[in-house]
């Protein structure tokens, strides 16, 4: 069970590394993206912006090297509650906007496609919360000597197909249900 | 450390006790604002379903209350908050005509970012709590 909250950890953490990544490449529009969400008090929303690339690279990096901590989960979990949130009020007001959670790398929308994909991120961070307790991480799996070439194999697959899921699951859903 | 967690559990208890009670109340206005919601279109299921829902809400709530059997906490909490939350985001953007109002927790008569915010906080805050208290 362990290996398995290690892998959904893992896909998150490669979600936010991504998502953080792509935004520090374009850092002015990340921060000016943000002028759409409601609920940020005004003043905050362009210094919320640059800074949020940067809280998503390092909860990435943590969840790799500490992912059985438990305020990182929690961290974790209060930011994808947020995206939850940010997407169901997009399809409450019936406005399509623009939601800039990948950069320039993918173009994406707030929407039914962004809410399956933080629900799903929602539900691989729970295992992790629940059942990991070890202080192992997906590094002491990996380059463990224990485990046969295979299953280092058959690992890193399920992280790619898990990870795959929950970037087709966003456009798949985006392109069937747009808002 | 322990008693806080007890004393959060306690208190999320009696948030499910009072909201559990309008349901046993009015079973019949329960019923008919699940219909709304369109989970299942046979009638003769949702009449099995929606007691059973009460029934299970009720067990999360003494569960809650007496604090000991935190596992069963975390499976029922996040069968019965998973199941109202899959209520809420499949009928976003719907205001119900039947609904009565009266379960604004779970069945509201109009489906808010709010009421998506509070069940999403409920089910965190189990599972939250579940993690805590085996890390201590």
């Amino acid at each position: 069970m362990a290996v398995m909250t290690l892998i959904f950890s893992t896909s998150v953490s490669i979600v936010f590394f991504i998502s953080g990544f792509s935004k520090v490449l374009s850092l002015k529009e990340a921060s000016l993206s943000l002028e759409q969400i409601d609920f940020i008090p005004k003043r905050l929303k362009r210094i919320t912006g640059t800074v949020f690339p940067f809280i998503e690279l390092t909860l990435a990096i943590l969840l790799i090297i500490a992912s059985s901590n438990f305020m990182i989960n929690v961290i974790t979990i209060i930011l994808i509650s947020v995206f939850i949130l940010v997407n169901f009020q997009a399809i409450n007001d019936r406005k399509p906007k623009s939601c800039f959670c990948f950069g320039k790398l993918i173009k994406t929308e707030l929407g039914y496609g962004g809410l399956t994909q933080s629900l799903i991120l929602l539900l691989f961070v729970i295992p992790n919360i629940v059942f990991n307790k070890s202080n192992i991480t997906v590094l002491d799996v990996l380059f463990s000597h224990n485990l046969q070439l295979i299953e280092v194999f058959f690992i890193i697959f399920s992280m790619i197909i898990s990870t795959s899921m929950l970037f087709l699951s966003r456009s798949f859903v985006d392109k069937l249900m747009p808002v | 450390m322990e008693f806080i967690i007890k004393l959060i559990y306690v208190m999320l208890g009696f948030v499910y006790l009072k909201s559990n009670s309008e349901k046993i109340k009015e079973p019949h206005l329960y019923f008919v604002a699940m219909k709304d919601y369109n989970i299942v279109k046979s009638h003769k299921i949702l009449y099995y379903l929606t007691p059973l829902l009460i029934s299970l809400e009720l067990l999360l709530a003494m569960l809650l209350i007496t604090t000991i059997y935190s596992g069963l906490i975390l499976l029922f909490g996040v069968i019965v908050q998973g199941f109202y939350i899959f209520i809420l985001v499949k009928n976003v953007n719907h205001a119900f005509q039947n609904n009565c109002g009266c379960f604004t927790l779970n069945a509201p008569k109009t489906v808010t970012t709010s009421n998506l915010a509070m069940n999403i906080f409920l089910l965190v805050l189990i599972v939250l709590l579940y993690g805590w208290e085996s890390r201590i």
